[in-house]
């Protein structure tokens, strides 16, 4: 009995050993585990440089040698040629007798040329035999040289016959002294005898030249360049009454390599508003520019000319303000068109051009500027988020008041919600020193929890848009400056609470 | 990122609360209990017969610092861990998980007069797992309740699995001191050790930019193991492998002043082992910083705010570079002292103290009481103390001509419930005794008080 009781005891005490590893635990649960962790999501700076150089912008914009910024826009004009706006007439030059003695300024023609390099046209040369057998007329005149010799042809003519002959103008040089006068020499032989008979006269003309270098009094000719207009894209990006331009220049450049005076005249100039209507530009321009030239003993070199147009001598700003798309100008030039009695010259090929160069320095005053960058943003991330909040922290270089909202979009790209309920500022204004230049950047910290309308939103994001508006503070009497290197630090972190499964 | 932590603190809760591990008083009754396991406690033990042959035993059992009910409560087979009871447990460190196994192969003992020789072979296996409160903290309520301090997150593992060829001898001198030894031969299976292990994630206020600080060294052998971007890869693993080798010695002394008194002190597991095959070091020293995204926002392509990405990438950080590299890793060296005192003819009262160096020094005392139960039948009870409180162990040794099966195990309220136990530890096996050694007085229950004719 009493063996079996032990055994009893020891059966038991192993059977309650083995037992003890009889319950196993075969799930997991955690009481009210909630994690929360809190992620960097972005540490970046950009700069202007940075947030300009993808946007239309950035082919408008130049910088200084301090990297202030200004917008530009240059877009040439016209550009025109002497052979374009100046065409010499035939002459005719009646050869009555053996010696000819011509005045230029008795021809019906308009130009007081001293000389005329020509470059085509055709010298044409005609007589008239009356006599009974046929003769050979020579014909000379140093007025007219090629290489340095003096014209000189010869002409069968039969008897009776009215004979014609020419040559090419080419390289031949007109060139007539300061008393005007053209002399023609001509004279006649009979071809069996030799003998020099009189004949009826002929006549010299000079038909179709062309010419590629004059020299000599220009008349005043009016040419009407017709109308052009310069879009203005850079202006695109602003919305009417989002900024105010204080100190545009627009600026008329001519470039001229032709040696006489010519002046440009704006007939019609006009900013064309993006509504279809037009606005009158008043400037200079419509007064008459008249441009620096070179003399003929300058040969043949461009000079520059400009005008600038400004708010001064202007309704420019005015004109910018209204955001034009373009401005138009139809534009008359007048080549000496104060019928000045000098002698110039030029080349037939040389170029006038005029060009507008707008030039908007970045001292403006932004009245509610936006700009829209769109990111990828994959919300799945937040997919076992309960909870979710972000920290940004933004230290502003730029002399503007930023405010953002971040818009989420998703796969069709429709627009789910926004992160804000409304703009909110992120960044206030860095102080800037009396040139509009930053010495001190602000920091603003920002936390944001999400709503779970927001946190929903955000989950089905596939991404979003973020739009920051930004202004001069209403404290600033003066316009902010924008340096290409002013910059603006972002960071922003996460916090998000995680959901138990 | 969500499944990764919820893996991770399942992991960490699940290693808190139920990693077996080893620890001083799982051989605590060895040295107490009869038969083979008693020479296996100290060396200097005698056996009571003249062969004595190990045929088999198994051993496990763990120690944690938290047990499954402390972490949490347990409801129809879920346990619902409360994450604030859990951290509340922890230490910043120490939070050592331990395990043990043993298996114990054949053993052959000739015990004659007053000395005794003998052969065995053993397979052990040993671990430690320090949690660091920091981690559990940050599995549980994530980093940002923490931002602004320093979390160091990186858990300790130490492990070493190797077979044990040893020959003890036993000798008595002056018919009451027995001294004794047992040298063994290490084969080493795998083992890994971490000689350095500093992680500090700090998470700055500002935008929580994350900082990774570390400097770990892990040295592994025996199994092929790689850090690399998903984690560690640990190839395939040959238990009866030899990655390393070394020796071991285990000294006893066994003094019997009168035929009522027995005290004995043993020193074991004195040594080391070299590890030399797929012995490898993993180094990660340096600091890595994640601030998010931090490019140019402005770039065409636009920019994907990936969370989970971000999080990956943090944990990804800590990159490891794995060279080649022999160790020697150091046994758990054990001290133990025993005193018994023969209360009755069947009954024994005994005390035992003991220190064994895991990670750190653990100490712990227990008394207990044996008590002979007719003639084949022995029980024994063992009340304990140690730095996680108290402990009730009781063991059985049936002795029938020969067979002697054995069953102990340290914590008889851990069998009953082992979620609410920090510790346990199970031994069983089987041994066969011939040749009985009659002790005077025909006392069997109290183990060979002045054996007849021991030097004499």
């Amino acid at each position: 009995m009493k063996n079996c009781l032990a055994s009893a005891l020891a059966l038991g005490l192993v059977a309650v050993a083995m037992s003890g590893c009889s319950d196993p635990i075969t799930d997991l649960a955690f009481e009210s585990w909630e994690p929360e962790y809190a992620l960097p999501v972005a540490n970046t700076r950009f700069t202007l440089r940075d947030a300009l150089q993808n946007t239309q912008f950035a082919d408008y914009i130049s910088e200084d040698e301090n990297s202030a910024l200004r917008l530009t826009t240059y877009q040439e004009l016209y550009a025109s040629t002497p052979g374009e706006m100046l065409e010499l007439p035939t002459l005719a030059i009646p050869l009555a007798e053996s010696e000819t003695r011509f005045m230029i300024s008795e021809a019906d023609v308009e130009f007081d040329f001293t000389q005329i390099d020509f470059s085509g046209g055709y010298l044409v040369y005609q007589f008239f035999n009356d006599q009974f057998e046929p003769v050979t007329v020579q014909l000379t005149t140093s007025n007219l040289t090629l290489d340095g010799a003096p014209m000189q042809v010869s002409l069968e003519v039969p008897p009776g016959v009215l004979a014609k002959d020419s040559i090419s103008a080419a390289g031949y040089r007109y060139q007539i002294g300061v008393d005007g006068i053209l002399s023609v020499d001509y004279s006649a032989t009979t071809l069996a005898t030799n003998q020099v008979v009189t004949i009826a006269g002929g006549a010299l003309t000079l038909r179709d030249p062309q010419y590629d270098y004059i020299v000599g009094v220009l008349p005043t000719l009016e040419v009407s360049m017709g109308s052009d207009s310069v879009e203005l894209d850079v202006l695109e990006v602003f919305e009417p009454g989002s900024i105010t331009l204080v100190n545009p220049v627009a600026t008329i450049i001519v470039d001229n390599e032709v040696g006489a005076p010519v002046r440009l005249q704006g007939v019609e100039t006009e900013g064309l508003l993006r509504d279809g209507t037009r606005m009158q530009f008043d400037s200079p321009l419509s007064r008459g520019f008249d441009f620096d030239y070179p003399t003929a003993e300058e040969g043949r070199v461009s000079k520059r000319s400009t005008l600038q147009i400004d708010r001064e001598n202007s309704n420019l700003v005015d004109v910018l303000k209204a955001f034009p798309t373009a401005i138009s100008l139809a534009l008359n030039a007048q080549v000496n068109g104060d019928s000045l009695q000098e002698t110039f010259s030029m080349y037939r090929d040389a170029r006038v051009a005029a060009a507008l160069d707008i030039d908007i320095p970045l001292d403006i005053r932004f009245n509610g500027f936006e700009l829209e960058e769109s990111f990828a943003f994959d919300g799945a991330g937040f997919e076992q988020a309960k909870a979710a909040a972000f920290r940004l922290v933004i230290d502003n270089g730029f002399g503007l008041t930023a405010a953002t909202q971040v818009y989420f979009y998703d796969e069709a790209e429709v627009l789910l919600d926004s992160l804000f309920e409304s703009s909110i500022v992120v960044a206030q204004a860095a102080s800037l020193d009396e040139t509009g230049e930053l010495y001190q950047a602000t920091e603003l910290v920002t936390e944001v929890e999400l709503d779970d309308q927001r946190l929903a939103a955000l989950k089905n994001s596939s991404s979003a848009t973020v739009r920051l508006r930004l202004d001069t503070p209403e404290s600033e009497s003066q316009p902010t400056r924008l340096f290409y290197d002013n910059s603006i630090g972002i960071q922003l972190g996460a916090r998000i609470t995680v959901k138990p499964e | 990122m969500m499944n990764l932590s919820k893996s991770l603190i399942s992991a960490l809760v699940l290693s808190a609360a139920f990693v077996p591990q080893a620890s001083a008083q799982l051989d605590i009754m060895m040295p107490l209990q009869y038969g083979w396991q008693q020479t296996v406690g100290n060396p200097a033990a005698l056996q009571d017969h003249r062969i004595t042959v190990g045929l088999f035993s198994v051993g496990g059992g763990y120690e944690t610092p938290i047990s499954v009910t402390e972490a949490g409560t347990v409801t129809d087979g879920t346990l619902v861990v409360e994450s604030e009871r859990l951290i509340s447990r922890l230490e910043s460190r120490g939070n050592n998980q331990q395990f043990r196994a043993d298996v114990d192969g054949l053993a052959f003992n000739y015990r004659r007069r007053g000395w005794q020789v003998g052969v065995s072979h053993r397979i052990r296996a040993a671990g430690t797992l320090d949690l660091p409160r920091d981690l559990i903290q940050l599995a549980a309520h994530g980093n940002a309740r923490y931002v602004g301090q320093s979390l160091s997150v990186m858990p300790m593992i130490d492990g070493a699995a190797f077979q044990e060829f040893a020959v003890n001898g036993a000798v008595t001198f002056m018919e009451s001191l027995t001294i004794g030894a047992r040298a063994k031969y290490l084969a080493g299976s795998a083992a890994t050790m971490t000689a350095q292990a500093d992680a500090i994630i700090y998470t700055d206020p500002n935008f929580f930019e994350s900082t990774i600080t570390s400097d770990i060294l892990i040295n592994t052998a025996g199994v092929p193991v790689e850090f690399n971007d998903e984690g560690v890869e640990v190839g395939s693993f040959e238990p009866l492998q030899q990655a390393g080798s070394g020796f071991g010695l285990d000294l006893g002394i066994v003094f019997r002043p009168n035929d009522k008194m027995e005290a004995g002190l043993s020193v074991r597991d004195l040594g080391a082992i070299s590890w030399s095959k797929n012995a490898r070091q993993h180094r990660s020293q340096g600091s890595f910083s994640f601030r998010g995204y931090e490019g140019n926002i402005f770039d065409e392509q636009g920019q994907m705010f990936d969370v989970e990405a971000t999080v990956d990438s943090v944990l990804a950080a800590v990159e490891f570079t794995t060279t080649d590299a022999e160790f020697t890793t150091t046994l758990p060296t054990t001290a133990q002292g025993t005193f018994r005192y023969l209360a009755s003819k069947t009954t024994v009262l005994n005390a035992t103290v003991y220190a064994q160096q895991a990670t750190t020094w653990q100490a712990g005392f227990g008394v207990g009481v044996g008590q002979r139960v007719g003639e084949w039948l022995h029980v024994g009870a063992l009340a304990g103390l140690k730095a996680d409180g108290g402990y009730l162990g009781a063991n059985i040794l049936i002795d029938v001509f020969g067979p002697q099966i054995y069953v102990a195990c340290d914590n008889v309220l851990a069998a009953a419930n082992l979620q609410k136990a920090n510790s346990a530890y199970f031994r069983a096996g089987l041994n066969l005794a011939f040749n009985k050694i009659k002790s005077p007085k025909e006392v069997r229950g109290f183990y060979d008080v002045r054996v007849e004719g021991i030097n004499k």
